[in-house]
């Protein structure tokens, strides 16, 4: 008897302007008791809608389900809760400024005469953590713990109440590698004491290492299912994408040095007693690509918009293409030719509400025409070389931007930024969240910008992703450099504990 | 409107009579439609003064303040005789109001952008800074007389000229200046270049900050064009209407100026519209009572159900 079993089920969405969007059509699911079933596709596969279905949190149009035999009352989320399923969710749903117990017992608190019973919720915590091999106090506070502690939190709330299944939704994009293993151990162990798990994520080799079995969505439809034995990387690929995969070139490029794009000297910022960035140095050159690696929060986010002029560091300088920038506005560093393309496309690249056009405008719509009045008929011509040059799929260039994918959202800021023609590139996770064709799309853009002599300073934490694009890669922790390595002699392990521990 | 009508029904007043009234009150006669004018004026340029700082996302409470730094300024430069003629005094004048205006806006602006502190804590404070020092200066320095709480007149060199009259009722040219200043901020937003740098600041400011629009200078020069179409507000009411300034002379067209904007949907050219229908319904609510047999303030309830029907569409849409 399979542990969930989906038949059928289709779920449309419908728009103001009154376009169907099949989130899922026709999906069918089976999966084993005590499997590991990775759930994979593009995006807006229906991955995200097939886990709210099974989660109860969508309520599909057609389709049945159950659960270890049992029927599921789909769209009802206690329902799904009742028969055991637990999610954790790709952004954390945790209450920052409370407790671990009391965020484990969030929604179901145990109770004596009404009050909250603080032993018995502070013990269930400790148990849930222990029987988890989690090295969390019910005490810590929540905002307070490290993101991969904070994940083990999510997961301690997921299993409470007998979970006999277990959803993660892309769990390692907040951890680093050593973290990342950890989990799949600690998902090993959950599986051995009876637990079924299914994974919905983005990167093949958790599906190669790990998975028992996956399920491809495209467009919607389960169109493929491998189970282990006939696991294969080029078909579970060309399931994803629905064609040959792109042979992904080794895209280095050799390093033509002609001056530094970029020299970060002794740069620290402080917020009180705090050092974020911590007496930091890091040059990038003209027709180098510099990868930055580190877990989330160790100073990525501050060094790339002190780089943009957005925050004056408190110590150090900043120089750009060979002159001191460091107390030069956000516009001066543009206007001498840095581009920027940070981290949260949605809200520090795009304005949703406005057009393609102006969107690929931004910033430099006083370059078409006088002052007095925009040059409407200049703009659309420039705004439509640059669709067709960086292939932007979109029905006019009329359109606001937050109704195109995510994928060609990306294009546009790509096509903004690159276009410039810049000396140096601050690329802030271009590639998260981005399917395969984007994401090669976005890589062969950055490499084409580097070797018309630009330099690209790129922030990721996909290690893969740096060690094909990167001449070297260096790697933040605590807001220092832990290490800087030829991408010629690349070792993993190295640039694990350098990201987890600082250490050579 | 339709519910408004259902609540006259319901407290018993006669549905038909009342709307009647009403739009005879505010178009129905030459005096009337004067008068709807007259009031309309104010809340136009209030209501801009709203909706130009909301483009560039701030909300704008100070629209009373500002409008009264306006009044007062126009009405001590008018009412001293400086020998000009009306070709350098009364643009002086209003001039004079408008700078005063923006420099009370442009200081919550600049609060917001080097400070961090919040507009619309800082426009509220402000207001009552300004509407006391005038209540101060009204009662004090400036007093025209022993027993009076007003300025001196201003002098006619610093009058707008009337551009339709009928007595008692005076329309003055205020009304074209506030049309031409909704064309002109119209223009600003949507034709020049810089009105996308100013509204992509208002609709998302950390994306007009990473492509390197300077998103503190527009929030100074927001609050300062907000705060300059409040002091003309102030200006008009002294040269085109008053001619002097009373101590709390204003019935709260800078608050009423937040309606007309949300009525107006924050438009320059939508608020013209907007600010008839408020100004009508201010004017008319005279006419319902005393013909209709309502009390007034059911234009206050129709008002209300405007600018709720106006939130629920933008609900319904961003829902």
């Amino acid at each position: 008897m399979p542990a969930i079993s989906l038949s059928g089920v289709t779920k449309r969405y419908t728009s103001d302007d009154g376009l169907t969007t099949l989130a899922n059509q026709d999906v069918d699911l089976s999966v084993e008791p005590r499997a590991l079933h990775a759930i994979v596709g593009e995006n807006g596969a229906g991955k995200s809608t097939l886990v709210h279905i099974l989660t109860g949190r969508v309520s599909p149009d057609t389709g049945n389900a159950s659960i270890f035999g049992a029927p599921l009352e789909l769209g009802d989320v206690s329902a799904s809760k009742q028969l055991g399923m637990g999610l954790v969710a790709q952004y954390f749903t945790l209450v920052g400024p409370l407790t671990v117990w009391e965020n484990v017992v969030l929604g179901n608190e145990p109770s004596v005469a009404g009050l909250i019973d603080r032993d018995a919720a502070r013990q269930l915590a400790s148990d849930l953590a222990s029987s988890l091999d989690l090295d969390i106090s019910p005490d810590d506070i929540v905002e307070d713990l490290p993101m991969a502690s904070r994940q083990g939190v999510e997961i301690m709330k997921a299993m409470r109440d007998d979970t006999r299944i277990l959803i993660l939704d892309e769990p390692t994009s907040v951890l680093g590698p050593q973290e990342s293993k950890r989990l799949f151990e600690r998902i090993a162990s959950l599986r051995d004491n009876g637990t079924t798990v299914v994974l919905v994520t983005h990167h093949m080799r958790e599906v190669l290492e790990h998975a028992t079995d996956v399920t491809v969505l495209r467009h919607g439809k389960s169109v493929a299912n491998f189970e282990r034995d006939d696991f294969d990387e080029n078909a579970i690929v060309e399931a994803i994408v629905g064609r040959q995969p792109r042979q992904t070139t080794n895209t280095t490029v050799g390093t033509t040095q002609t001056g530094i794009a970029l020299q970060l000297e002794n740069v620290s910022l402080r917020q009180g007693d705090l050092a974020i960035l911590d007496n930091l140095s890091l040059n990038v050159a003209r027709g180098e690509i510099v990868g930055l690696a580190g877990v989330a929060g160790n100073g990525q986010t501050e060094l790339a918009s002190l780089v943009a002029g957005h925050t004056d560091p408190t110590a150090g300088h900043i120089h750009l293409s060979g002159s001191d920038a460091t107390d030069s506005t956000p516009c001066d560093r543009r206007d001498a030719g840095l581009a920027y393309i940070p981290e949260d496309r949605a809200k520090a690249a795009l304005v949703g509400s406005f057009s393609v056009r102006d969107n690929l405008l931004l910033g430099g719509h006083h370059r078409y025409g006088s002052p007095w009045r925009l040059d409407q008929d200049a703009a659309d011509t420039f705004a439509s070389e640059l669709i067709t040059r960086y292939d932007i799929r979109t029905p006019s260039q009329a359109v606001v931007v937050d109704s195109l994918s995510g994928g060609n959202q990306q294009k546009v800021v790509i096509a903004r930024e690159l276009s410039r023609s810049p000396n140096l590139v601050v690329a802030m996770y271009p590639t998260q969240g981005l399917d395969l064709g984007a994401s090669a799309f976005v890589h062969e853009q950055l490499a084409e910008a580097c070797a018309k002599g630009c330099g690209v300073l790129l922030v990721s934490n996909d290690l893969e992703e740096l060690r094909t694009m990167c001449n070297r890669i260096a790697v933040i922790y605590r807001g220092r450099i832990a290490g800087i390595m030829d991408t010629s002699e690349y070792d993993e392990q190295q640039i694990g504990s350098w990201m987890t521990t600082g250490d050579a | 409107m339709g519910i408004g009508l259902a609540i006259v029904t319901i407290s018993g007043g006669n549905p038909l009579t009342t709307m009647q009234a009403l739009v005879y009150g505010a178009v129905g006669t030459p005096t009337n439609l004067a008068g709807t004018v007259v009031k309309t004026v104010p809340l136009l340029l209030t209501g801009l003064s709203v909706a130009i700082a909301f483009r560039a996302g701030l909300f704008n409470i100070g629209g009373e303040g500002q409008l009264y730094a306006g009044a007062v300024t126009a009405a001590w430069i008018g009412s001293i005789d400086l020998g000009f003629s009306a070709v350098l005094h009364l643009p002086f004048t209003v001039s004079a109001a408008i700078v005063s205006g923006a420099v009370l806006g442009g200081l919550s602006g600049w609060l917001k952008a080097k400070r961090g502190v919040h507009e619309v804590i800082s426009t509220i404070m402000l207001n009552y800074v300004a509407i006391y020092t005038v209540d101060y200066l009204v009662r004090g320095p400036l007093r025209a007389g022993q027993h009076t709480t007003r300025t001196h007149d201003l002098v006619a060199s610093a009058q707008l000229p009337v551009l339709y009259e009928i007595p008692p009722t005076e329309v003055s040219y205020g009304v074209v200046i506030a049309i031409l200043t909704c064309i002109a901020l119209y223009w600003m937003l949507f034709r020049m270049p810089f009105g996308w740098n100013y509204r992509a600041v208002g609709q998302n400011s950390s994306a007009a900050e990473s492509v390197g629009i300077p998103t503190g200078r527009i929030t100074v020069v927001a609050m300062m064009i907000a705060g300059a179409c409040a002091g003309l507000a102030g200006a008009l009411e002294i040269a085109g209407v008053h001619h002097t300034l009373y101590a709390q002379f204003s019935p709260g067209y800078g608050f009423d100026g937040i309606a007309v904007a949300l009525l107006g949907r924050s438009h320059p050219l939508g608020l013209i519209p907007a600010a008839f229908l408020f100004g009508g319904l201010r004017t008319a609510d005279r006419w319902l009572q005393l013909s209709a047999g309502v009390p007034k303030d059911i234009v206050i309830i129709i008002q209300a159900i405007a600018i709720l029907a106006v939130g629920l569409r933008s609900a319904k849409r961003s829902g």
